[in-house]
């Protein structure tokens, strides 16, 4: 179902009003690198993608979803999904946010060493300036792979995610401020709890840099991959060309590499 | 001293927002119409139910009400409150994508265009009960 125009826009306008409200003023106080401002270099492409997400992407990448879900719910015996249902619900709600981060954490670790899933991950890691805004800047195919993944245990267990709608908020708002220009130490609670000073250094110019867990660092402390110096990256970004201009940041991981250099003249 | 004021009134502010967002998110705000008398004009007769939890149910809970309550009771409006529950279909084979999904790891939609329907829904009907009552 395609929603009205309209309403499309407002929910767009309110979320950018409240994700600015919510978190300006912290980068403000409590910047991670002072010199940056809030409309620092390509802050309009990184525009793009947070319009894009909202307006054009969100429905492509439901309906990848719901046609995902309908084909795991058929072949996914009903009477293991009735076992698995059958449990207390806390037990759920564990395994689902467990099996999640797990999945989510190799997931991503895959986008970093297979270049099939980098090139479509690497929109995301070619901001050179980290902030709430820049968390936005991601391809629809590597959302509807990010986004199936950690969806993919309730999807198997038929887990009826709005039950637990205040974790996945959290989450939500959790992943964009870990992107957020800020350094605030969590102190102990870090290890239970990812954080942006964590973060950033996933976003360092090194490819394997590490910290590839959801929103918290365990499977990271399980897997040998947690990075935390006491300083901030001194660049974030990738060491590869990237087109400067939304659609051809788009483009770009669709295209074989011999396509894409004739395409890209006509772009940028 | 007003660096310290300003950090802590930023980490304040930074706290509550979020709190709220997810508290809406959960439907603490819902709630507090569980146990508001919602009325249901069909200009033939009016419901009362108070077994209402969330707006986007309540409008299925509704037309289930119409539709199950007897003919008899459209004419004679019963003094004695009667919830009706929608029944349960099971169909593990038409099972749609939740409202809910667990965001991408990088980024979230935060106020969806369903949030907005939602809303509008909700305000037509507090219109409505205003107009209702007037």
């Amino acid at each position: 179902m395609i929603s009205d125009p309209l309403n499309i826009i407002i929910a767009t306008a309110i979320s950018f009003v409240f994700l600015s409200l919510i978190f300006i003023p912290m980068e403000k106080v409590f910047p991670a690198k002072e010199n940056q401002s809030t409309f620092r270099p390509k802050w309009i492409l990184d525009f793009c993608f947070f319009i894009g997400q909202y307006v054009l992407w969100s429905s492509l990448v439901l309906w990848s979803l719901n046609y995902f879900s309908e084909y795991l719910s058929s072949i996914i015996p009903i009477s293991f999904q009735e076992k698995i249902k059958s449990q207390p619900f806390i037990f759920q709600v564990l395994e689902v946010l467990l099996i999640s981060d797990f999945l989510i954490y190799w997931g991503h670790r895959l986008q970093h060493s297979i270049d099939f899933l980098w090139r479509f991950h690497k929109v995301h890691h070619s901001a050179q300036h980290l902030d709430w805004l820049a968390a936005h800047r991601e391809h629809p195919l590597d959302s509807i792979y990010t986004i199936g993944l950690i969806n993919l245990p309730a999807f198997i267990i038929g887990f009826p995610l709005e039950s637990i709608a205040g974790i996945i908020a959290f989450r939500g708002i959790w992943a964009i401020y870990i992107h957020s220009n800020v350094r605030l130490p969590l102190g102990p609670l870090r290890v239970l709890i990812g954080a942006p000073e964590l973060h950033h250094w996933h976003h360092d110019l090194n490819r394997r840099a590490g910290n590839y867990a959801n929103v918290s660092p365990i499977m990271d402390k399980l897997f040998g991959t947690y990075v935390c110096p006491n300083h901030e990256p001194e660049k974030f970004g990738i060491n590869e060309e990237t087109p400067n201009n939304y659609l051809g940041q788009l483009i770009e991981p669709i295209l074989p590499k011999k396509l894409w250099i004739i395409v890209k003249k006509y772009i940028n | 001293m007003k660096g310290s004021l300003i950090k802590v009134l930023t980490i304040i502010l930074f706290v509550c927002l979020i709190t709220t967002f997810v508290c809406y998110r959960s439907g603490v705000f819902e709630k507090k119409e569980e146990n508001k008398v919602i009325s249901q004009d069909t200009s033939q007769f009016q419901v009362k139910t108070t077994d209402i939890i969330s707006s986007t149910k309540s409008i299925i809970l509704t037309d289930d009400l119409i539709k199950n309550i007897p003919k008899r009771d459209s004419i004679i409006p019963d003094s004695t409150k009667i919830n009706y529950k929608t029944p349960e279909v099971k169909s593990p084979k038409l099972r749609k994508i939740p409202d809910s999904l667990i965001s991408s790891s990088k980024s979230s939609l935060i106020v969806s265009p369903k949030d907005i329907e939602r809303i509008q829904r909700e305000l037509d009907s507090v219109s409505k009960d205003t107009t209702n009552h007037d």
